[in-house]
């Protein structure tokens, strides 16, 4: 096998406190492989997001990694970067969307200025070929290139979510992050989207990391998942085996929770 | 709905409401009417911006319809007088979707359960409120001795959506209008939550309306769905004839696109009518007065040809 994009090992995060520290990360390891789409399903409170910020040493104090702890992406410990290093990590090999990516664009700035903004921060290029290069990832996640003049006021939900996920892609991440991408839109447009992020991944090769509590939804896409529990990874597999052969209890009791679209519905009793 | 039967309590008949200007109007609800029951839970489904919510609020008469009539047991609440008003109010409840807003940070959850009590019931002396609120913290599943002194910031989002639970039953309501209720929790939280307003409906007979866009917890909560679509409801009836055998094409669209393990994304057998989003948004857009029964209990409103 390739060397995977990402592997974490032996994960420790601890939220610091005046009263003892919160072990948020518990000895978490996983890998991901190129071009793989991997989903992190669990409660909130789990750790999921915290592990997400920490792959691009976004997380912040209180957040403390624990030493010992390796993130590598592409065989490159992110742990050791400097600040310089880290600067061109950022976008170029790890991308974001946020939960509330749709809010994180500038009210005040044209969608074709916060391109630009992306695409000068990480190399010389003149505003037209940035422009030019805009209008090319607006057109990967189907939005008219007019849109460039427009202010994120002027654009819907699912609009500037997809906006964002396209300067995400400015720089031809081999990682995508997406932490709750969908949770705020509906059911449609949430399908549009990740439907169009499954075509992007298999066209330009990156991997996906997907995090929600919609285990449904991660069936659906992802090609394996992990399942967190209290800090801790309880079961990694593909994603049929967690659908249709889950091994761990938690796992099992997430199921048991969900109700069912089809078929006999029984009354289901909340998971502890 | 020409199904409206006379045991209704509650029924919009042929509701419009209309926001915008004269020249570019916005129908928020186009000839909406449905009847709630008692013992019985309706599901409104559709997505942002359906007029799901301007639904709930013409029947909390927030809104004043532009066209149609709000009927509380057979009889228009357009000239209600103040008394009929008042016992409206106590009969129809609403509980919100966000727990962490409706409740007053500054006061306990004893205060904002005894506020209604107060209110609608003037003639319970002190013993007898507070035994009412133990009573009605005893039926959303809490501590009462607990409950009673805390505030709303020391509860999770679960127990407070108990809480909003409990204040609307204070009034001994005969509706309850829940818009997402549990799209702000946990999947184990919803659940019980989900559970609770089950066991409300049947205990006490309460007339249900559920709103939200989460398909699979409509089906488990309510006998019977309507889906709506740019304020027109498209299709309505038993919720398994409904999400079994959806007819009108923007139904098929929500239901191709709820989360569902059993078909991957790839499952080309799943993708008609997502691949005709637009289109399908384009046309159910359009005004249809055409109604189609498909069987006992199943209605949609056929395109315009």
């Amino acid at each position: 096998m390739s060397q995977p994009v990402l592997s974490v090992r032996n994960l420790n995060i601890d939220y610091v406190g005046a009263e003892g520290d919160f072990h948020a990360v518990k000895n978490v390891s996983f890998d991901i492989a190129p071009g793989e789409f991997f989903g992190l399903a669990g409660e909130s409170g789990c750790g999921k997001s915290t592990i997400a910020f920490a792959i691009s040493r976004l997380h912040r104090p209180p957040a403390l990694i624990r030493t010992g702890s390796v993130i590598a992406v592409n065989g490159r410990n992110v742990l050791e970067l400097d600040d310089a290093d880290l600067r061109r990590f950022r976008w170029r090999e790890v991308a974001m969307v946020f939960q509330s990516a749709m809010n994180s664009l500038n009210p005040v700035l044209t969608i074709e200025a916060q391109f630009y903004d992306v695409l000068k921060a990480h190399g010389p290029i003149s505003r037209a070929a940035a422009r030019e290069r805009a209008a090319e990832l607006l057109k990967l996640v189907d939005i008219a290139p007019d849109r460039l003049d427009a202010f994120p006021h002027q654009c819907s939900g699912g609009m500037r979510q997809r906006i964002v996920i396209a300067i995400c892609l400015a720089l031809n991440p081999k990682l995508l992050i997406m932490d709750e991408p969908t949770t705020a839109l509906d059911v449609v447009v949430q399908r549009e989207i990740l439907q169009r992020i499954d075509v992007l991944r298999k066209k330009l090769g990156f991997s996906v990391l997907f995090i929600t509590h919609d285990l449904g939804l991660m069936v659906q896409v992802s090609d394996r998942i992990g399942i967190m529990l209290e800090g801790e990874l309880v079961e990694v597999n593909d994603a049929q085996t967690i659908y249709r052969q889950p091994q761990h209890a938690y796992t099992k009791r997430l199921w048991a929770s969900m109700p069912k679209l089809r078929g006999e519905q029984t009354r289901l009793e909340a998971a502890p | 709905m020409s199904d409206m039967t006379s045991n209704a309590i509650l029924a919009l008949d042929n509701v419009s409401k209309v926001f915008g200007r004269a020249d570019k109007p916005v129908y928020a609800a186009r000839s909406v009417s449905f009847a709630l029951h008692p013992g019985r839970t309706l599901a409104l489904v559709g997505e942002s911006g359906s007029g799901k919510t301007t639904a709930a609020r013409l029947i909390m008469r927030e809104y004043v319809p532009d066209e149609g009539r709000l009927l509380f047991k057979g009889a228009p609440m357009g000239k209600a007088d103040a008394k009929a008003l008042k016992a409206y109010r106590s009969a129809v409840q609403m509980v919100f979707q966000d727990p962490f807003a409706a409740l007053n940070p500054t006061h306990t959850i004893r205060y904002h359960l005894e506020r209604p009590l107060r209110l609608h019931q003037p003639d319970l002396d002190a013993a007898q409120r507070k035994a009412a609120i133990v009573e009605l913290l005893e039926r959303v599943k809490l501590d009462p001795a607990q409950m009673m002194p805390k505030f709303p910031h020391e509860l999770s989002g679960g127990q407070r959506q108990r809480i909003s639970i409990a204040r609307a039953l204070a009034v001994n309501p005969q509706v309850i209008v829940a818009d997402e209720p549990t799209s702000m929790l946990d999947v184990s939280v919803r659940q019980g939550i989900l559970n609770l307003l089950n066991d409300m409906k049947a205990e006490l007979k309460l007339a249900l309306l559920y709103i939200t866009h989460d398909i699979a917890t409509a089906r488990y909560v309510a006998d019977d769905i309507m889906v709506m679509y740019a304020g027109q409801i498209v299709e309505w009836g038993a919720v398994d004839k409904v999400l079994d055998d959806p007819h009108h094409p923007y139904t098929r669209l929500l239901l191709s696109a709820v989360p569902d393990p059993d078909r991957r994304f790839d499952d080309v057998r799943f993708t008609d009518e997502l691949s005709r989003i637009d289109e399908i948004r384009t046309q159910s857009a359009l005004p249809q007065t055409q109604i189609s029964q498909v069987g006992d209990n199943h209605f949609f409103r056929a395109l315009p040809a």
